[in-house]
């Protein structure tokens, strides 16, 4: 089974940029896997995901050792090529449904630029039968309906559904849910696994939430200041965490049980760092061969993480 | 905000543009210097009459020539550079403080004042603006005074428009409900928060319009509603200029010449200006 | 303990034209002094209109908003004023709250200054105070809102929120747009200022887990309704509300288990006009649901519903602190 992304050694630096967005990543998504990427912003999460599919503009220098979609190698591939493989192989989802619709266009109409080929009634046909599928009610009305009569939800079902149209095989969801409560929270949620499972869909989601990140990834790779800090099956890494950015995260979720009205257990975050272990600034384990030199991915167990005090001993971080 | 805005905020300013800008400044200053100082770069009265040496073109001892009183054409021009300019900066100072005042009030009170004064405006606008110059100018009285009066009276609407429009805009976001909230009141919401964001816009339309100004301003002259005689006015010159247009050139050309770099110079800075606000 | 704020049977209609949107409806809200309330619902529940109500912010059209017991809307310009400056806001865009054109040490001193505290030396010197007390190095004082991030930024609001000492803060979804550890040193930050300056606060989110971190009690409102409110404990332990209960159910945890939500409630768009708005999407809804009335009757001690069916619903034996069954 041919990988969904395969990517090696991917830098990034954004035009005018001091600092690389990301600084040698490896990403690996398999087919019909589900793989999140985890981070805070400036990480380089949403520059990881855009880069697989080629999506960053000319202003930022992206060099990589490989770089391939469902098999396709995007660093040789002609523009015309890529944007055909894009269109029809990857549907996307982002975070804000309110930005990523033109408030003065129908949902139709900006859906329809996206098919193209056939006729138009065709493609209104297939775009009725996705609405459909995604849970809207009466798609034959809703689809002449401009962005604010749909609630937030409903964007981005819409959303899904226009990404469907095409037969994807891979869905990359950028903070899908970060502006819904969680009910509906939940509902997309569940409706984009179906989909995973009937449309065979391969997931890459960003997300800095890990409790959305559990319930939809079977792996997650941890990124901070555009480098991998831990990567590994989702429930491993959530039962036992081993670098300390990712306890930090854990850390810092505010919980429905347990003691509350007590300070959450994060430090003062301060900037990366230049040299060395970029979290070392921030890390309650950090010790001066920390700042020393990068610390390099080493497999513990069924994970990979990128700390010279891993494996750390829960009672050690306490 | 991502990386990649962030990134893109940080494009530097590049060379060909820094030439550009250093260039306007030092322009800017030379004219300033002119302007308040002519006396220093003259080298001859501009009123002194030398019949003899009238209408001669131009020479190393003339360089821009004489007109029909033998006066010396440069040293006319520079001085004119007070009537001229200050006049254009008279004529656009007071219309932008008054329209934006105008514009403030109606912007910000709403409702039927806004509509009152708004309405106001729109009737002033419906004229075309060199007509009613005219007008105002020829009842005031022929001189650059009433000319300035007029042309301030043209312009004024348009800057309380413009300013209406974006005390509008500013008064809901979020930082003027903020300010709101800590129990600032109107005139310190206004002051403090509403204006000033108004004012990158309103530079860069002031430095425009002195251009333009300027040219209304020429124009009356020459129409013989501004400036009179012997005053070294860019447009009265030309005015008096084509009298003798065929067998002096230099005496309409080169003040013409003159007030079209002037204006050139401001409304390209004005553009830099409004480049730099947006 | 005396109340700070009181909204009573307040509701809110946006005209525009011949449309009208109501945005809330009979929502009654106390604050107590040093109390934290919070109020949890998703955008578009009317929880952000409830805050500029109490803010007096915006004038309520049905009943009345009362500060100190005497109602907002019948305060004089001056009276306004000083209730200003003991009633405070947090908002959440951070950046936007600021002007981009002031430095942050204006930002924080125009308060101080609006209400004439002091002189400009002292007051310079709260800004530093207030500086050292959100956990920002002073050298902020000079920068621009653009220079510093989405943390250091709301720091800085919290800073200009308390300068005035005021009794109660009233926070709309301050977290929000922040990232997870950010998130955590703001919630940190506000139970520290919270403690230490004993502040009444009315603290909005549609985050329930943020809202149970740092509230005394919580209010949950649907729809523009308020659907349940008790104490923090009772209610996310045991709620009395099919809603609450759902919402509950569908918040995800980091845990390692990834066992699936309880089915999350059946998806409808429309607002019903008549009975329970969460009609459409509740499990236990019965016909008479529909139609009618609904008013929030508490159900047991210090809590109430909404839900005509809460204390049929609530407990196997009618044990009210047994919570809502689930579907």
């Amino acid at each position: 089974m041919t990988a969904a992304v395969s990517v090696r050694e991917l830098r990034v630096t954004y035009g005018g940029a001091s600092r690389p967005a990301l600084d040698g990543v490896d990403l690996d998504v398999p087919d019909r896997g589900s793989v999140a990427l985890v981070g805070e912003s400036g990480s380089g999460k949403s520059t990881l995901a855009l880069a697989a599919t080629r999506l960053l503009d000319g202003s930022a220098a992206v060099s990589a050792e490989e770089l391939s979609l469902f098999e396709a190698d995007l660093l040789r591939l002609p523009a015309r090529e890529l944007r055909a493989l894009r269109r029809t192989r990857v549907a996307m989802v982002f975070q804000d449904p309110r930005a990523s619709w033109n408030p003065t266009r129908t949902i139709a109409a900006q859906l329809l630029d996206g098919l193209r080929g056939e006729a138009r009634r065709e493609r209104r046909a297939r775009l009725v039968e996705v609405m459909r599928r995604v849970g809207i009610g009466d798609p034959e009305e809703r689809l002449d309906d401009y962005p604010h009569h749909f609630s937030g939800g409903m964007l981005q079902r819409a959303m899904l559904a226009g990404g469907l149209a095409h037969g994807p095989r891979l869905l990359i969801a950028d903070e899908p849910t970060s502006a819904l409560d969680t009910t509906v929270q939940a509902e997309l949620l569940t409706l984009i696994d179906e989909l995973r499972v009937e449309e065979g869909l391969s997931l890459l989601l960003i997300s800095h939430d890990l409790g959305v990140v559990g319930r939809m990834a079977a792996e997650v790779v941890v990124l901070f200041a555009g480098r991998v800090v831990e990567r590994g099956p989702t429930d491993e890494i959530l039962r036992s965490p081993q670098h300390p950015y990712t306890r930090e995260l854990i850390a810092a979720t505010p919980r429905l049980h347990g003691p509350r009205k007590v300070p959450l257990r994060v430090g003062r975050g301060r900037g990366p760092a230049e040299t060395g272990c970029s979290y070392a600034p921030r890390c309650p384990l950090a010790v001066e061969a920390c700042a020393q030199e990068t610390p390099p991915l080493r497999t513990i167990g069924a994970v990979q993480v990128a700390c010279i005090r891993a494996p750390v001993d829960e009672a050690v971080a306490g | 905000m991502s990386a990649l805005a962030a990134a893109l905020r940080e494009r530097a300013l590049v060379g060909p543009r820094r030439v550009v800008r250093s260039l306007l400044l030092v322009v800017g200053l030379g004219l300033l210097l002119v302007v308040l100082f002519p006396g220093l770069f003259a080298p001859y009265d501009a009123y002194e009459l030398d019949v003899p040496a009238r209408l001669q073109g131009p020479s190393w001892e003339h360089l821009f020539g004489t007109d029909e009183g033998g006066r010396d054409i440069l040293s006319r021009v520079l001085h004119g550079a007070r009537d001229s300019i200050g006049s254009a900066l008279l004529v656009i100072g007071i219309a932008a403080a008054f329209g934006t005042l105008w514009g403030a009030v109606a912007g910000w009170a709403g409702g039927w004042a806004d509509r009152v004064l708004m309405r106001i405006v729109d009737v002033f606008l419906a004229f075309p603006y060199l007509v009613l110059a005219m007008a105002v100018a020829a009842s005031i009285g022929r001189d650059l005074r009433s000319a300035i009066i007029a042309l301030a009276v043209v312009w004024w609407p348009g800057y309380a428009r413009m300013i209406r429009g974006q005390v509008l805009a500013l008064k809901g976001q979020q930082h003027v409900r903020a300010a709101r909230t800590l129990g600032a009141g109107p005139s310190q919401l206004l002051r403090w928060h509403v204006l000033p964001h108004t004012l990158p816009q309103l530079n860069a339309r002031v430095t425009v319009d002195i251009g333009y100004a300027l040219v209304a301003l020429t124009g009356l002259s020459f129409l013989g509603l501004g400036a009179q005689n012997p005053s070294p006015e860019w447009g009265l010159m030309v005015s008096n200029a084509k009298t003798y247009v065929l067998n002096a050139w230099w005496y309409a050309v080169l003040p013409g010449a003159v007030i079209l770099v002037v204006v050139l110079y401001l409304v390209t800075l004005g553009d830099e200006l409004s480049e730099e606000s947006t | 303990m005396t109340a700070l704020i009181e909204l009573r049977q307040v509701g809110m209609e946006f005209r525009d034209g011949r449309r009208s949107v109501v945005a809330c409806r009979e929502v009654s809200l106390t604050v107590a002094e040093g109390e934290v309330v919070g109020l949890v619902g998703e955008s578009g529940s009317g929880k952000s209109t409830v805050a500029n109500v109490a803010l007096g912010l915006l004038t309520p059209t049905a009943g009345e908003a009362v500060f100190r017991g005497a109602a907002l809307a019948s305060r004089s310009r001056a009276e306004l004023r000083q209730v200003r400056a003991d009633m405070q806001a947090v908002f959440q865009e951070p950046f936007l709250a600021l002007d981009s054109r002031k430095s942050v040490g204006w930002a924080i001193e125009e308060p101080l200054r609006i209400h004439g505290r002091g002189d400009r030396e002292e007051r310079r010197g709260r800004v530093l105070e207030l500086l050292d007390a959100v956990g920002l190095d002073r050298s902020v004082a000079g920068r621009r809102p653009s220079q510093l991030s989405g943390g250091q930024l709301q720091r800085v609001n919290i800073a200009r929120a308390i300068a005035l000492r005021p009794s109660l803060l009233v926070c709309d979804e301050p977290v929000s747009a922040l990232d997870v550890s950010v998130q955590a040193q703001i919630i940190n930050l506000f139970l520290e200022i919270q403690e230490s300056l004993g502040i009444g606060m009315l603290f909005i989110s549609h985050d329930l887990a943020v809202v149970r971190h740092l509230s005394d009690r919580i209010v949950v409102m649907y729809a523009g309704r308020i659907v349940e409110e008790g104490p923090t404990d009772q209610v996310c332990e045991a709620p009395h509300h099919p809603y609450a209960r759902a919402l509950l159910d569908a918040s995800l945890e980091p845990e390692p288990s990834r066992a699936r939500a309880a089915a999350a409630p059946a998806f409808r768009e429309a607002i019903p006009e008549d009975g329970c708005p969460f009609a459409p999407r509740c499990p236990h809804v019965e016909p008479a649901c529909e139609t009618g009335q609904l008013p929030l009757a508490p159900t047991s001690q210090g809590r109430s519903s909404a839900c005509r069916r809460a204390l049929e619903l609530v407990g196997v034996a009618g044990n009210r602190d047994e919570g809502m069954v689930r579907s």
